[in-house]
């Protein structure tokens, strides 16, 4: 109750400030971004409901993107989806198909005006991830998936070298989730029983006033603990292109 | 204030980094996604604990599964080969004398048939198709059936094999002018449970309470879910006139659940031995050296909320002797006839 209540009033803290900044950003010319990419993962899991035994594989993915870049405040709506079959290595014969989906909102606040070279902003993130997987070889029970819905922090780091090529860092750390399993039902987690980081750092190129390319390599990790265990590392490349208006 | 805004940028930034270094280094060895041991003591313990806190029955198997772990473990050492591991594996779960327990091995596989290898069998299929049926009958998917004198007969070899709607209803589209039923489910020993579901959904009048389904929810041996109910409504051909059910000490698992369902109709009688049990939905489970161990995770419950895992008594206790299987004979399949007639 106590995180819900920091939680509701870091948020009305965020959306006031985030209002005034409307009304200053009013005569200064905000920008949206959309973005695609392509994405190579690798990505490894245990799950103690079915084996201790790691399964892991590199996947291809791909994912959209779209985000409000004000002078101080940024926004931004990422869908991103991994799907394969993988593999235990010391086992190939066993295998699991996987589908990993992700939605997260972030809304950060920057210190420091857009041209300055060092950037560091702070805000809040809603993330969902929808991970399902599936063993072939095993009768019955052989299917199942983890749901979450988390709300976090998150904090940004950027630098900006001459204005066309820029370096920038995005943690993303949830505090409170709330879960859905198949055995265990549905149920609210805080940071024990449903462990989440998600770091991507990133490599820019604004190629033109409209145009950006990026590289991103974004670790994400998950622990759900409880009568199941689930984890999971997702070790991703993605080569994004940004269409800025 | 630009001064303090430039501290600030700065100061959250290198605050950042920090963070960001020991979560990376921290949380990537807290992963621990490394391959598990596959020495001979922690396959052991790795399957002993498995069980210990998944599987479902203990509370109904009588055995103090601590003292299994100090007896056969001590069997147990790192230089020992393959198949003396799986032996000894195979001997520790024998002792809960559960029909769902298998062990598969790239050596050997562990299923335990005693449940029913130790009892008379009281079933023939080559008496029944010889003598009773004369070599012909119809085949409607997995079923084979006829009728005779007015009176209809069903056997379904095994759940495992599958049945389609329209097949079950083409046979009892053909039994629709039949006075009463033999359904032959004798050492039927499971399969799928959607296989069960659709030939019962035939008889059943109304949505029927069949079961309870109870998961485990802890690692305690009596830590369990609420029973969650199961209900069948019905469907397909509709089948009213009597019915008798014949069954054996194989009929396991889903024919077990099967023969369960059918008891709570009024017009059905059982006939034969008493159903092999298998109350519970087993699951899978790799081990860290490649093996499968499937066992029962749940507890199967009867609307009175009993336990199944005994079985299901008949409502008429036939059997077939040796001298009666000798001569070719079938009384428990005569016995439900006469009471048909």
């Amino acid at each position: 109750m106590k995180k819900l209540t920091a939680f509701i009033f870091l948020f009305m803290l965020y959306v006031s400030a985030w209002s005034q900044q409307q009304a200053v950003l009013s005569q200064q010319q905000a920008r949206w971004e959309v973005s695609a990419s392509a994405q190579a993962a690798k990505l490894s899991n245990i799950d103690k409901e079915f084996s201790s035994l790691p399964f892991s594989a590199l996947l291809p993915g791909g994912g959209i993107s779209i985000k409000y870049l004000g002078e101080h405040f940024t926004h931004g709506l990422q869908a991103s989806y991994i799907g394969g079959s993988v593999q235990t290595s010391s086992h190939p014969a066993y295998r699991q198909d996987q589908r990993y989906l992700n939605i997260d909102y972030t809304g950060l606040y920057f210190l420091g005006t857009p041209d300055a070279a060092w950037r560091g902003g702070a805000g809040l993130t809603l993330q969902t991830l929808y991970d399902e997987r599936t063993y072939p070889e095993l009768i019955n029970h052989n299917n199942t998936y983890d749901f979450a819905a988390s709300l976090g922090l998150a904090g940004s780091i950027t630098h900006s070298f001459n204005n066309i090529w820029s370096l920038s860092d995005q943690l993303r750390l949830p505090f409170v989730a709330w879960l859905a399993e198949p055995d265990d039902g549905r149920h609210v987690g805080s940071f024990s029983s449903f462990t989440r980081i998600k770091n991507a750092l990133s490599i820019n190129w604004n190629v033109s006033m409209h145009n950006k390319l990026s590289l991103t390599y974004d670790w994400d990790y998950y622990r759900i603990a409880g009568q199941r265990d689930v984890r999971q590392a997702c070790h991703r490349m993605e080569l994004a292109y940004h269409l800025i208006f | 204030m630009l001064t303090l805004r430039n501290y600030l940028t700065h100061t959250i930034s290198a605050t950042l980094v920090c963070i960001l270094l020991c979560m990376v280094a921290g949380c990537e060895k807290a992963l621990q996604l490394k391959e598990p041991s596959t020495y001979p003591t922690a396959v052991f313990d790795e399957l002993w604990t498995e069980m210990d806190q998944h599987y479902s029955l203990f509370p109904y198997k009588g055995v103090d599964w601590d003292s299994a772990r100090t007896q056969f473990r001590s069997r147990i050492h790192d230089d020992m080969t393959k198949t003396t591991l799986f032996n000894v594996l195979a001997d520790m779960l024998a002792t809960l004398k559960d029909g769902h327990i298998t062990l598969i091995s790239d050596v050997d596989t562990f299923t335990y048939i005693d449940f029913y290898t130790s009892y008379p069998l009281n079933f023939n299929y080559k008496n029944v198709v010889n003598n009773y049926l004369q070599n012909e009958y119809s085949a409607s998917g997995p079923i084979i059936y006829k009728i005779q004198s007015g009176t209809g007969y069903l056997y379904y070899k095994s759940f495992a094999d599958n049945s389609t709607d329209q097949q079950i209803d083409k046979v009892l589209t053909d039994m629709a002018q039949t006075k009463g039923l033999i359904i032959d489910v004798r050492s039927n020993t499971g399969g799928l449970s959607q296989n069960a579901d659709r030939l019962f959904q035939r008889f059943a009048t109304e949505k029927t309470l069949v079961k309870y389904e109870m998961g485990k929810n802890a690692p305690a041996h009596t830590a369990f879910q609420d029973p969650q109910p199961y209900y069948l409504s019905p469907a397909g051909q509709h089948y009213s006139n009597p019915v008798v059910v014949l069954t054996n000490r194989a009929c396991f698992s889903a024919c077990n659940d099967f023969v369960l369902y059918m008891s709570q109709l009024p017009n059905v009688k059982l006939f034969g031995d008493q159903t092999g049990g298998g109350g519970g939905i087993p699951k899978n489970y790799i081990l860290s050296n490649g093996w499968i161990l499937q066992y029962t995770s749940t507890v199967t419950l009867s609307p009175s909320r009993q336990p199944v895992e005994g079985g299901i008594q008949p409502t008429v206790n036939v059997g077939i002797s040796s001298l009666d299987e000798a001569n070719g004979k079938d009384p428990i399949l005569e016995a439900a006839f006469q009471s048909l007639q």
